[in-house]
């Protein structure tokens, strides 16, 4: 029985993890920005077998996680889930939205890591899971802002992983492929390589009681971006994707 | 917002849809009005298990409920379970059986949505037992753009209630819905088939075994050009006494979407039913299977229903009251010969006298036939409407949830309580169906 501390526990693929995980019995903090929305999750996993379901509504702006969750128990897992998919043309067109989304995909994410790592630190046990993307493998016209956002996390998670290796705890960075969530309903994700959220979730699950500290969900992901990061530049840039 | 013309089973009639799909419940507000302000028709849609049009919209949004998915409390002891509509029968039983509890009343699906199920009063092969589901709602919530967010009971928005059990949709979204589910000792169900010769026999063991057992269908061997053609075997079935309380397993198939031509046709259609019948012949007497087989047979195969072709496939169900049954099958059973028109799901099941709490409900005291026809059978729309007459003579009733060929008046002689749906109905909500049979 583990206990799971789930940021960003309302989006899709948080969801999916927990409700295998609460199958198993554990227990839960959830935190997100909507404590509506969070008890609606809360309600499933008590019904799916959790074991004690706590929430925290956080703005993702304070800064204050380490505050809010110091009463917990030890965290087995820490899953970093939060983020939005930007609209690329709006957000280089406009300061606002652009500083916006830096701060949710970004920004956050490194303030959220840096609390967990002094946390983990103490601790000297457990895996902390980040949500990336395979958009971050290699720069595409359409989506280059974000994979730049989660590159930028990637290479921040690289670096933990070494750190926090000495401390016995593992980082595990997941990049899943098109996932069919409320994030991408708006777009036409070819329908053999989309994966539902509870896919994605269970790759998680595996990945975390191996150790691994790089995955694609699923993993046929690993085979389609190497071909990609291999495709010469001046092929590249003429791909309209 | 995804478009689809793929939108109901039978994959007929083909029509584009837009689906708008909250994924929250607190998102429907916002959604409607946006529909309310650009003077837009909608129709709620669950998993689109129906087969003709009555979840298709009127105009072409879709107001998808499917990641309306959420259980949202479930009592163990009593048996008391509450999900959001969009949630599957699937899901449901997965939390409902490792506790000792089953659906009440289950159709030949476990892939329809809770508020589909509701919406439609699904019936299944015990509802001379059991009734229909609505008999086992104790409420639910309804969005209405004129009323907001309501909840229903038999005490509170009594109208609302009755007409939204089996008002296919019209009346409002269904948000979320609390059942109460039956007590079983075990997951698996004994079950023993019989074998009968004639329509007359299979009513004799109807009237004689379906009291004393759970569950009761029968399957017809309908190949109009063979000798077994009107024989068949009746199934019944009893939770076992095992209390094996596990959660199927099995792995469905999906078939890639790729091809349109029809592998359900004669030849499969003919070779299936020998084999059928012959498979059922031998293993007349009792055996013990889980309650995915007994079930839902046909859901290893998650999109069996592309198997007849691009053209799809429609079926006639219909209740003839008790008294005049065993004559109006058995002229339905001529005219399907006469059409040359071979099926390989034919199903018999006597309904009871449980009334159902909806103001439109199919099942009635009587036997329910269903057969499934391929829209490449010559002649099909004369076949469906020379069933439909007998139907209309025999003062029966055809299933909405199946119908995309009756006509209007037919229909109102069906669902006398017609019009009171029309009143209750949220104006602007309207599907294909509704607009094909209720245009007043």
């Amino acid at each position: 029985m583990k206990h799971n501390l789930v940021i960003g526990a309302t989006s899709a693929i948080a969801s999916e993890f927990c409700k295998l995980r609460a199958k198993q019995g554990d227990s839960f903090c959830l935190v997100g920005r909507r404590y509506e929305r969070l008890s609606q999750v809360q309600d499933e996993l008590i019904v799916l077998g959790a074991s004690k379901v706590e929430l925290i509504e956080y703005d993702f702006i304070h800064d204050n996680l380490l505050s809010l969750i110091s009463t917990q128990p030890a965290i087995d897992v820490c899953l970093v889930a939060h983020g939005s998919l930007p609209d690329q043309e709006v957000c280089l067109a406009d300061m606002a939205m652009l500083n916006r989304e830096i701060q949710t995909n970004l920004t956050s994410t490194l303030a959220l890591l840096a609390q967990l790592r002094t946390l983990f630190i103490k601790q000297k046990k457990g895996t902390i899971a980040v949500i990336t993307s395979v958009a971050k493998d290699r720069a595409r016209k359409s989506n280059y802002f974000y994979g730049a956002l989660k590159a930028s996390v990637g290479f921040f998670c690289d670096g933990l992983r070494m750190e926090l290796s000495e401390y016995n705890v593992n980082v595990l960075e997941v990049k899943p492929g098109f996932v069919d969530t409320p994030m991408t309903k708006h777009l036409s994700l070819p329908k053999p390589l989309t994966s539902p959220p509870s896919k994605v979730a269970e790759c998680i699950d595996n990945a975390i009681i191996k150790g691994r500290g790089r995955i694609y969900a699923p993993f046929y992901w690993w085979g389609i971006m190497l071909i990609i990061k291999l495709i010469p530049s001046f092929i590249f840039k003429k791909l309209n994707f | 917002m995804k478009e689809s013309s793929i939108n109901s089973w039978g994959l007929f009639p083909a029509k584009a849809q837009r689906h708008t799909q909250p994924a929250w419940r607190d998102e429907i507000a916002t959604l409607v009005t946006h529909f309310s302000e650009q003077g837009s028709l909608y129709l709620p849609h669950g998993k689109g298990r129906s087969y003709g049009d009555c979840c298709i919209s009127a105009s072409s949004d879709l107001f998808n409920c499917q990641s309306l998915d959420r259980i949202i409390a479930f009592d163990k002891d009593q048996g008391i379970i509450v999900a959001e509509s969009g949630t599957t029968l699937e899901k449901l039983l997965s939390v409902a059986i490792p506790a000792g509890w089953f659906l009440p009343v289950t159709p030949g699906t476990k892939y329809v949505s809770l508020g589909g199920a509701v919406a439609n009063d699904v019936h299944g092969k015990n509802h001379h037992q059991q009734g229909t589901i609505g008999n086992h709602v104790r409420r639910f919530g309804l969005y209405r753009s004129d009323l907001g967010n309501i909840e229903c009971t038999p005490q509170e928005n009594t109208k609302l209630f009755h007409s939204t059990i089996g008002g296919v949709g019209l009346t409002g979204i269904i948000t979320f819905v609390e059942l109460k589910l039956m007590k079983v000792p075990s997951a698996n169900i004994a079950q023993k088939t019989l074998y009968f010769s004639s329509i007359k026999d299979c009513l004799q063991i109807s009237r004689e075994y379906d009291n004393a057992n759970e569950y009761a269908v029968a399957w017809l061997h309908c190949s109009p050009d063979s000798p077994h053609f009107g024989e068949g075997l009746y199934f019944l079935g009893n939770h076992a006494a095992d209390n094996d309380l596990s959660v199927s397993r099995k792995s469905a198939l999906t078939l890639p979407g790729l091809c349109t031509l029809p592998i359900i046709n004669d030849l499969t259609i003919k070779a299936f039913n020998a084999l059928y019948l012959q498979k059922g012949k031998r293993s007349t007497g009792g055996s013990t299977v889980n309650y995915d087989s007994y079930f839902y047979p046909l859901d290893r195969v998650t999109n069996w229903n592309i198997l007849y072709g691009g053209k799809g496939f429609r079926q006639f169900q219909c209740i003839f009251p008790e008294a005049v049954a065993e004559e109006a099958t058995n002229e339905c059973l001529n005219i399907i010969q006469k059409y040359n028109a071979g099926s390989f799901l034919v199903v018999l099941k006597r309904c009871g006298n449980k009334p159902s709490p909806g103001l439109i409900s199919f099942p009635m005291e009587g036997i329910s036939l269903a057969v499934d026809f391929s829209n490449n059978i010559a002649g099909i729309d004369g076949l469906m409407r020379e069933l439909e007459n007998i139907v209309v003579q025999a003062r029966g009733r055809v299933y909405l949830a199946k119908d995309s060929s009756i006509s209007a008046a037919s229909f109102k002689q069906f669902y006398p309580n017609w019009n009171e749906l029309e009143i209750m109905r949220d104006k602007n909500i309207k599907s294909a169906l509704w607009e094909r049979l209720a245009s007043v």
